[in-house]
């Protein structure tokens, strides 16, 4: 088998299995039982961590409130009190991204390697950052708020409905497939001691890095959308 | 590698999904034990605050009631300062009233006896002349007589004298 086959192979859209629904089967791809163990995982050390909680912290308890707080504080800092009630729902995007982009150092495919999954998100986020503004202005608003600051930029403003999620959802899958993709490459290539240097950034810092830009743009078109026109 | 279909929407049911699991089982507990932390410090706080303030409403009540029972007191002393003072006059001015009345009694009593003294030497001394007197002339002297005129006698050297 050439590097080519090998590659093309890996990199193949899997389906693993069929959930049948009478005539009808749903397909279940690979990437879609991988975000069910990164579920599965996230929840059971959420319950972990948060057993028994109490107010003067053990080592345990300090460690994940910690950790939360500055997360949260991050978001936090861009969207303020307005949009603070958009801050769950980005950290576990955050939390959901940081661990399915690092999922290649323990050589499973991460998920966001497949475009269905980024453009399932870009797609909630786009819904997202709509919802907050009609929240935060109402309908009427909202639809003024295209013609923003002039009504000759009502074009470029509807455009901006495509053109983010697409940019969201094109630049998370294509660093995570070009990782992968070099990622796999070394393995053939240089089995030995090269994967680990490269993994180190390909597979953490740019996973890392690829998970924090698509939740802090998202916070960013929020907080734009709800801000005041001034 | 560049399949898109309808599978994207399995991951807007995880995430939803993973998100309400994450609500429930990370974020509520975190952020609720950081606010009820938040709450206790900020309550004990208050308290603090509010028994300082007491504290200091006590103490200023304290300065104030001692300071007034200082000034009782001294009024007190005052007051029994001026009433012995008082007191200590009006003893004076009996003792010196006493004094003054026992002198005088003393003085009239004196001079009582002094008259009285005198009378009767006056008396002793007429009738020591008389009897002087009828030695030198005999019996032959009207007693009666004599004795007027020697009194005469007496009266007009007393008041000579």
């Amino acid at each position: 088998m050439s590097i080519g086959e090998e590659l093309t192979e890996k990199l193949a859209y899997k389906i693993s299995f069929y959930i049948p629904l009478g005539d009808f089967k749903i397909p279940v791809p690979h990437s879609v039982v991988v975000t069910w163990g990164v579920m599965a995982f996230l929840v059971i050390v959420s319950i972990i961590f948060t057993r028994k909680m109490k107010i003067v912290p053990g080592k345990r308890q300090a460690f994940i409130e910690f950790c939360i707080e500055k997360l949260y504080n991050i978001f936090y800092d861009i969207l303020g009190e307005r949009g603070k009630r958009y801050i769950p729902y980005l950290l576990t995007v955050l939390l959901y991204l940081g661990i399915s982009n690092m999922l290649g150092l323990f050589g499973i495919a991460p998920p966001t390697k497949d475009l269905n999954t980024t453009a399932g998100l870009a797609l909630m986020s786009i819904i997202l950052i709509q919802y907050a503004g009609i929240h935060q202005r109402g309908v009427g608003g909202w639809l003024k708020h295209f013609g923003h600051p002039i009504a000759m930029m009502a074009p470029m403003n509807i455009l901006e409905l495509i053109i983010r999620p697409l940019s969201l959802c094109m630049r998370l899958f294509g660093n995570i497939l070009g990782a992968y993709i070099i990622m796999e490459l070394v393995h053939i290539v240089a089995p030995a001691v090269v994967p680990l240097a490269a993994g180190a950034y390909f597979d953490i810092f740019d996973a890392l890095l690829q998970a924090y830009v698509f939740c802090f743009l998202t916070s960013l078109f929020i907080q734009e959308s709800i801000m005041d026109d001034d | 590698m560049l399949t898109l279909n309808m599978s994207a929407f399995w991951i807007v049911f995880n995430i939803i999904i993973l998100f309400i699991l994450l609500r429930i089982f990370l974020f509520k507990p975190v952020m609720g034990i950081i606010e009820k932390r938040q709450k206790l410090i900020q309550g004990q706080l208050d308290d603090a605050e509010n028994k300082n303030k007491e504290a200091g409403e006590l103490k200023s009540r304290y300065e104030e009631s001692l300071k007034s029972a200082k000034e009782e007191s001294f009024q007190i002393v005052n007051e029994a300062k001026e009433r012995a003072q008082v007191q200590y006059a009006h003893i004076i001015e009996k003792a010196n009233d006493d004094a003054a009345q026992i002198v005088q009694q003393a003085n009239k009593a004196a001079e009582a006896d002094r008259e009285q003294m005198m009378r009767s030497a006056q008396a002793e001394l007429a009738e020591v002349a008389l009897a002087a007197a009828s030695k030198v002339l005999g019996n032959s002297v009207d007693a009666e007589a004599n004795r007027n005129m020697l009194d005469q006698f007496l009266a007009e050297k007393g008041s000579d004298k």
